[in-house]
């Protein structure tokens, strides 16, 4: 650690933060602010990202994250806070002196250069020596499995090689901190999803510091190390995938991350009760008004052994997914998610009664 | 297929036939008189004896070399001074550019003769830059600005500028300014980002403004008559005269066809500039590439 950050916000958000040990700090964002006018687009952002980590910046539109990582490309000012990228304070530098690469999401290749120009292109503004510059570049087109369409131009490549020479381009002069924004959102459903394995290997393979920009709560879930998940500027819940989704923050955090259902109520004694009279087993959950949180995948059809308490239902909705079939169900007056796989024949219609039981292990609370 | 034609066919006639009725043809009949043999409005025969008297004559060919000249001049110092107005203009959110692009437009709304008068007012022996200097005390008697090829350069570019404003703004506004974020993370410094991405993509938008103010500058003939006076003359004030003061039509339409040749001469040279940069660039990067 060869970083001390400068707020006391920084050092206890550092030692919550998962993986916060000896390794090192490539980006540092520390209280970064940006407003225009009486509006924060972000506001009270403070990270630490470790070297060869993948942090992804999650959120709806208009939540700040692009904002964020224009900040640290150098496109945008802040207005207040600090950014560092490998310890060195480059807030008030120019985009082309920080040490980033960047693949903007529509790619932004120079459609006047070939393939290989665009990824020459910065190796030259280094000053790199020719010979040592085409061997880096054919390196690159090799990484991205790129090097036969060397000579074409980017108007001639599909979208998803676009992307990969954007990505060649921005990994050739080897920066510290890759930046993604949004780089899936131009392809096609199919696409996105087999780019999306591609661009994991590739980025373990060169074992690079990335900071990912996206809307995606799946892109998020399944290619991170880390989420961090942002709201009207502002951080909301920072962790591992895992941990945003199986024990969600907040309500917004639930919510906004897979699927749940949400009931109102307040716990007592160990005992959480819904507005509607429902009472749920909560141990060790403090009195007081809290949101209980349930993922679909801890709310099952009740069948033989029972798990715990038992509660009737009737079916509200029943939609078929193939390997899975999705029920909303309403008990009383509050409605539950399930989402189960029924044999053939069995599956639950509108209209009809089921019993279901929650399994203790996935009961969450979040502030009300 | 063979109605779609049709239907093609019946909506192209009216404009081709305006066209060939009122160009076309009084063309074919100009070319044809330049052949003519006399110096009358009114001749016969067929011969080269015009444009051998154009051709051939030093006087003649110093008008010519002058116009090009000054139509070149011209074009160069358009884009000088149009491109970054044109740049900045492009890159301005549509409210402002609407606003700004009226200050633009505004004086090609003004009648040439009534520019080409201001000006004459304002350059003349007694105009607003000699009655300027003389109250700043730079000079003791008025100066004479009127007359001479830097009036008439001054002239003309100011009011073919808004061509190449125009022109450089339509390219450049084609230019995705993200480009110049992806060139400055690139390690590019302003500079670098301007010659490497923004000058090379800008060509286009640049070649047809310059053809464009190249075109209007030769043909020129109110400005460097009463600009340039008997001492700037241009082939266009030339075959003004020779057409309404001498009556040699015959020699007139041969200097027109010279003058045309010219202009679509340069418009076919941009068009072949423009194509081989695109592919000399193309060839350049696999030579680098076997070397």
């Amino acid at each position: 650690m060869n970083k001390t950050p400068g707020t006391p916000a920084a050092q206890s958000l550092q030692s919550a933060q998962a993986g916060a040990d000896s390794a090192e700090i490539v980006v540092f964002l520390a209280d970064l602010r940006k407003s225009y006018g009486n509006f924060d687009a972000v506001k009270d952002f403070t990270l630490n990202i470790h070297k060869g980590e993948l942090v992804c910046l999650l959120g709806p539109s208009g939540c700040g994250k692009t904002t964020t990582l224009r900040m640290i490309a150098g496109f945008i000012e802040p207005t207040s806070g600090r950014i560092e990228i490998s310890g060195q304070d480059v807030s008030l530098l120019p985009p082309y002196k920080r040490d980033t690469g960047m693949v903007f999401q529509s790619y932004a290749l120079f459609p006047h250069m070939s393939v290989e120009a665009n990824v020459a292109f910065g190796l030259e503004n280094l000053g790199i020596a020719p010979d040592k510059r085409k061997n880096r570049v054919l390196e690159m087109l090799q990484l991205v499995e790129l090097e036969h369409l060397a000579g074409r131009y980017p108007k001639e490549l599909s979208g998803g090689q676009q992307q990969r020479v954007a990505l060649a381009r921005a990994l050739a002069l080897h920066p510290a901190v890759l930046l993604l924004d949004e780089p899936f959102s131009n392809l096609d459903a199919q696409l996105r999803i087999r780019l999306r394995e591609e661009l994991r290997k590739l980025i373990g393979r060169v074992n690079i510091t990335t900071i990912f920009v996206t809307h995606d709560q799946e892109e998020a879930l399944m290619l991170s190390d880390r989420i961090v998940v942002m709201r009207n500027g502002g951080i909301e819940q920072i962790g591992t995938p895992e941990d945003i989704y199986e024990n969600p923050g907040t309500r917004f955090v639930a919510e906004f991350i897979g699927n749940c259902s949400l009931l109102q109520g307040m716990v007592k004694d160990g005992v959480f009760t819904s507005e509607t009279g429902l009472s749920i087993p909560a141990p060790g959950r403090k009195d007081g008004n809290c949101l209980l949180v349930l993922r679909p995948e801890y709310i099952r059809p009740a069948s033989g052994k029972a798990l715990g308490q038992r509660y009737a239902g009737l079916v509200e909705s029943s939609d078929y997914y193939g390997s899975l079939t999705r029920i909303m169900l309403s008990v009383g007056r509050d409605s539950f998610l399930l989402e189960a796989h029924f044999p053939p024949g069995t599956r639950p219609r509108k209209g009809d009664r089921l019993e279901l039981e929650i399994d203790p292990h996935g009961v969450r609370f979040v502030e009300a | 297929m063979a109605g779609s034609r049709t239907k093609l066919a019946l909506l192209l006639a009216p404009p081709l036939l305006l066209l060939v009725t009122f160009m076309l043809l009084p063309l074919l009949g100009l070319f044809r008189s330049s052949f003519f043999v006399g110096s009358g409005p009114i001749a016969s025969g067929f011969s080269f004896e015009q444009y051998a008297k154009f051709l051939l004559d030093e006087y003649y060919l110093g008008v010519l070399a002058e116009t090009i000249g000054i139509g070149l001049s011209s074009a160069v110092l358009s884009v000088l001074i149009g491109y970054p107005v044109g740049y900045s203009l492009a890159r301005l959110p549509a409210e402002k550019r609407r606003r700004r692009l009226i200050l633009v437009i505004l004086p090609m709304t003004l009648s040439l003769v009534v520019v080409v008068f201001g000006w004459l007012v304002a350059l003349g022996r007694n105009g607003l830059l000699n009655s300027i200097l003389m109250g700043l005390g730079v000079i003791d008697s008025p100066g004479r600005f009127l007359f001479n090829r830097a009036a008439v350069l001054l002239v003309l570019v100011q009011q073919y500028l808004p061509f190449m404003i125009l022109s450089v703004m339509s390219g450049v506004a084609q230019i995705d300014p993200v480009l110049e974020q992806a060139a400055a993370n690139l390690r590019a410094d302003r500079f670098t980002t301007f010659r490497r991405v923004i000058l090379p993509l800008s060509i286009p938008g640049i070649l047809s403004g310059f053809t464009l103010v190249f075109i209007l500058s030769v043909s020129a003939f109110i400005t460097p008559k009463l600009i340039g006076g008997s001492r700037v003359q241009m082939i266009g004030s030339l075959i003004y005269e020779q057409v309404l003061t001498v009556l040699n039509w015959p020699f007139s339409a041969a200097m027109s066809f010279v003058l045309l040749t010219l202009t679509l001469g340069l418009t076919a040279l941009a068009n072949t500039l423009l194509a081989v940069r695109f592919t000399a660039d193309q060839g350049k990067k696999h030579a680098s590439r076997r070397a």
